[in-house]
């Protein structure tokens, strides 16, 4: 009952006119962003996000939140209709979407696709719902040690499931940590690597960072070697699906639902990770696995399903232990930090607005986005036909203003520009970006959590120990770090774009 | 090669990082100082790119001879951008946002298509337009430069 009454007062604050306005613009651009491979959501909340310090709180996250899991929509079109990922989280719907439309029915892919995520997206909603009051109030008895074992564990999680190379992914990470710590340290008063820097006193700002590392790179990576698409010749009918792809799907939705939801509330853990999961366990349930990869209409269903749960998990962990799962949830920290809203335990109780409005607005962004899915996919499809080198220049340049905007400080520009071509170098030589930016965020978290631990135990490590939370959690994060010296074949690792 | 400048330039990095973090105080576990976490940080940094730097002079010594065969031309485009927008950092607030912008969106559609300079010209000229409006429609504050361009 109290649930309901808190849903209706984020609804009360949702239905804002102001409010459904950035809905609308967040899940417009997330589609947008999700159909045009080239540049991922979290370079487009970067981009988005000086925009949103003149914004109210809740108008801000939720349109950065509805960038993201419109994204997870929008990835799904240009799967199906050119074969390219449109998102890292799209990469399974290219094995068997694309093959439903050589069949000439991408109309029915894109429909199970539109109408899966929107089923798992609310699905997962309503498991955020009610899922997060009891564990913000479990998250209330976490001292210093829980929060720093829980930050490690999440940041090895997202390292264990790096592409490429786990080394390389701690580096990234130790990089972000050291990045962190530029700036004043609060507590003592020192300026650490500021280099004399003004700017700097207050730490090297998350936009240029991100923008540059994610917006940049991915032009300039873009611009080296371009992927060009071959968009199916075929007019797009029949978007419902039938009675039988429903028969046929249903519950390859429920079951990515499920998955997709409890792999996205992992620190760690995320979209891309819970699709390729449901994919790999609705090819093993199948009666006919021979058809997977061949125009399983499962295949789609079970990773959109996924994917859309997962972006509702992912708030889970920042919304009841204030600790981003991932590089979006980042961004989304970063952008409430902003705003003088420390995302955890607390906000519950002291912004309700925040936490009810936002999932208020998921509902209805989720609707949004099946009528922008679904009647508006010839839009989308000529979208698609846009070439990169028309692209391009118009992400440079939103980067550019987006970032100078921030304080009118060139400094900005050259910040992101340096770690444009730092993110660029990295891509070449096998460094991931999100392990850093996400160890950028936690940094100043872990760093205070550690010291409060130390200072509560009178300088005594063992406190991580003895406290079984904070126990368990480190076991994990040492346990994933055996696991990783395990040979790669065996390690599950995030599929790379096909 | 990457492999290896790669390596040494974190290397470096974590070296300078250990030592500013000396320098401003480790402390003691009652007492943590500014530079423990970094130092922590620049310790694992270094412990890993040490590793990736002797893995790679042991693989060149045994197979020696065989270089990296990549050729330098696929960095020219990306080269290009990369000086170009360096180079827009600096006239931007001295010129002014459509004065900068213009001649770089140039040179981005040219780094594509460069024979196209009239189409290419034209679409600069209206996207830095339509920008700059709407920046400033946002109440974005863009520089004017010193021609005062713009409003």
């Amino acid at each position: 009952m109290d649930t309901l009454q808190n849903l209706l007062f984020g609804f009360q604050a949702c239905l804002q006119p102001l409010n459904l306005l950035y809905c609308f613009v967040g899940v417009f651009i997330g589609t947008l962003v999700g159909v045009l491979p080239g540049i991922g959501s979290v370079g487009t909340m970067a981009i988005l996000f000086p925009v949103t310090f003149n914004a109210p709180p809740l108008g801000a996250i939720i349109m950065l939140a509805g960038i993201y899991y419109g994204s997870m929509y929008g990835g799904s079109t240009t799967s199906i209709l050119v074969n390219i990922p449109g998102e890292m989280a799209s990469v399974m719907t290219c094995l068997d979407g694309y093959q439903m439309a050589l069949q000439g029915r991408a109309g029915p892919a894109l429909g199970i696709s539109a109408f899966g995520s929107f089923i798992a997206g609310t699905l997962g909603l309503v498991a955020l719902m009610l899922l997060a009051p009891p564990l913000t109030t479990l998250a209330l008895a976490f001292g210093p040690p829980e929060f720093f074992s829980l930050m490690t564990l999440g940041l090895m999680l997202l390292i264990y499931i790096a592409q490429k190379s786990l080394t390389k992914a701690l580096i990234s990470g130790g990089i972000g940590l050291i990045l962190s710590y530029v700036g004043l340290d609060i507590v003592t008063g020192t300026e650490r690597f500021s280099f004399g820097i003004p700017e700097f006193v207050d730490g090297i700002g998350i936009a240029p960072i991100a923008m540059g590392l994610f917006g940049i790179a991915e032009v300039l990576q873009n611009l080296e070697t371009t992927v060009e698409g071959t968009l199916l010749k075929t007019r797009i009918k029949g978007l419902m699906p039938t009675l039988q792809d429903w028969s046929d799907s249903i519950f390859s939705i429920v079951r990515g639902a499920v998955i997709g939801f409890c792999l996205g509330i992992l620190p760690g853990g995320g979209a891309s990770l819970s699709t390729y999961v449901t994919y790999a366990m609705e090819k093993k349930i199948s009666k006919h696995p021979e058809k997977f990869g061949a125009g399983a209409i499962q295949g789609v269903a079970g990773p959109e399903a996924a994917n859309n749960a997962a972006s509702s998990g992912a708030f889970v962990p920042l919304m009841t232990l204030g600790i981003p799962s991932n590089a979006v949830m980042a961004m989304l920290f970063a952008g409430l930090l902003v705003h003088n809203i420390t995302p955890g335990p607390l906000m519950l109780e002291q912004r309700p607005e925040i936490f009810w409005g936002l999932i208020a607005s998921m509902y209805i962004g989720n609707v949004m986005l099946l009528i922008l899915n679904l009647p508006l996919i010839g839009l989308w499809v000529q979208v698609t036909r846009i070439p990169f080198r028309f692209l391009f220049p118009i992400i440079v340049l939103l980067c550019i203003v987006g970032v100078y905007s921030i304080d009118s400080s060139i400094l900005d520009l050259r910040v992101m520009m340096f770690f444009g071509v730092v993110g660029y170098l990295m891509r070449r030589c096998g460094y991931e970006a999100p392990p850093l930016i996400l160890a950028y965020v936690l940094g100043p978290g872990m760093e205070q959590a550690l010291r409060q631990s130390l200072i509560l135990s009178h300088g005594d490590f063992t406190i991580f120990l003895v406290r079984p939370i904070s126990a368990v959690c480190l076991g994990l994060a040492a346990l994933l770090i055996i696991l990783a010296v395990r040979p790669k074949k065996k390690r599950m690792v995030m599929p790379e774009n096909t | 090669m990457a492999e290896r400048i790669s390596s040494l330039v974190l290397i470096i990095v974590s070296v300078y990082v250990f030592w500013g973090s000396l320098k401003y105080g480790i402390g003691t576990p009652v007492d943590p100082g500014s530079g423990l976490m970094p130092m922590l940080a620049s310790l694992l940094v270094f412990g890993l790119s040490s590793g990736f730097f002797v893995k790679d002079i042991v693989r060149a010594g045994k197979h020696r001879g065989r270089g990296d065969a990549e050729g330098l031309g696929r960095y020219a485009k990306p080269a290009s951008l990369v000086a170009g927008i360096v180079a827009y950092s600096w006239l931007l607030e001295l010129l002014g946002f459509i004065t900068a912008t213009i001649p770089l969106l140039f040179l981005m559609l040219s780094i594509t298509e460069r024979h196209k300079w009239l189409r290419n010209l034209l679409i600069s000229a209206v996207i830095t337009l339509v920008t700059f409006a709407f920046f400033r429609f946002l109440k974005v504050d863009l520089p004017i430069g010193i021609f005062h361009i713009g409003w």
